[in-house]
């Protein structure tokens, strides 16, 4: 995924509940890079450079990890609200 | 779609924000497909399209100096890039300083080597950069003003007066922890010299 792609993905996915800001995203994009937790490539697109986003094995491994903290975190959250 | 004439003036627009290649190229998509986007669900004009595009981005793209230490203006979306590099560079010279620190703890000997190793590699890098072309004279002379360097060298005031008279040394360079500073200004240096043979933007 490119940069604009994954705005409007994230948009589309809460309908339009999270609207991330152009600023925030590719900072934490670069240092996801860094990291290694994704790799990226300039694509050709319509005579124009695009860059491309992609999870590697650290990232798919960290994203497994960091979804079943979150579930966690909201099924505590729900139990404690509930009460 | 966006015109050739149209598209020259966003990249004319994000130049003037003096942004790195490194960043250019997707906040340039970016913009393009935000501004495609709002003339094709809003049918507004490319300028006006434009307008509201730089809007968003106003605050990413406000000019601000780019550190304390520094003269030079950049785009904040580019600080925030650049402060974290610095950051890097920063925590990876304290490293490997602590590691010669420790050198020095078993072995004088060795950390003579030590030192040696990495003033044959600081010279490497400068004369393989000037040499290949990665590197003009001027970007090595303005590494010599460059914000991390300039903070070495306060560095430098602080701790050689206190060095020296802790151990009774009048040469500054002569007492350990003086030496352990000129290391550790000097593998800053080092990884300045690398990014920028890479052509990895770090504000030279």
């Amino acid at each position: 995924m490119y940069g604009y792609q994954i705005t409007q993905r994230a948009k589309e996915l809460t309908e339009g509940e999270l609207e991330m800001t152009e600023g925030a995203l590719y900072p934490l994009l670069h240092k996801l890079e860094a990291e290694g937790m994704i790799t990226s490539e300039i694509r050709k697109i319509n005579g124009r450079d695009r860059k491309y986003y992609l999870l590697t094995d650290k990232g798919s491994r960290q994203q497994a990890v960091q979804e079943e903290e979150m579930k966690s975190y909201l099924i505590h959250l729900n139990t404690i609200f509930n009460i | 779609m966006i015109s050739s004439d149209q598209e020259n003036q966003i990249t004319a627009y994000l130049l003037s924000r003096k942004l790195s290649p490194q960043i250019l190229t997707e906040v340039k998509d970016h913009l393009m497909m935000q501004i495609v986007s709002l003339m094709e669900n809003d049918e507004v004009s490319f300028q006006e399209a434009f307008l509201a595009a730089r809007i968003s981005w106003q605050k990413e793209l406000e000019m601000v100096k780019a550190d304390f230490f520094s003269f030079r203006k950049i785009a904040r979306i580019e600080k925030g890039l650049l402060q974290k590099r610095f950051d890097t560079i920063t925590f990876k010279a304290l490293v490997v300083s602590l590691i010669a620190a420790g050198i020095y703890a078993f072995s004088g000997e060795t950390y003579y080597y030590f030192q040696i190793f990495a003033l044959l590699a600081f010279v490497a890098i400068v004369l393989f950069g000037i040499f290949s072309g990665k590197i003009r004279f001027i970007e090595y002379q303005r590494i010599s003003f460059h914000p991390l360097i300039i903070r070495n060298i306060i560095l430098g005031i602080l701790v050689f007066p206190i060095g020296c008279y802790f151990s009774g040394e009048f040469e500054f360079w002569k007492p350990v922890c003086n030496q352990l500073v000129l290391f550790y200004s000097l593998t800053i240096q080092l990884q300045l010299l690398y990014f920028r043979t890479k052509k990895i933007n770090v504000l030279v």
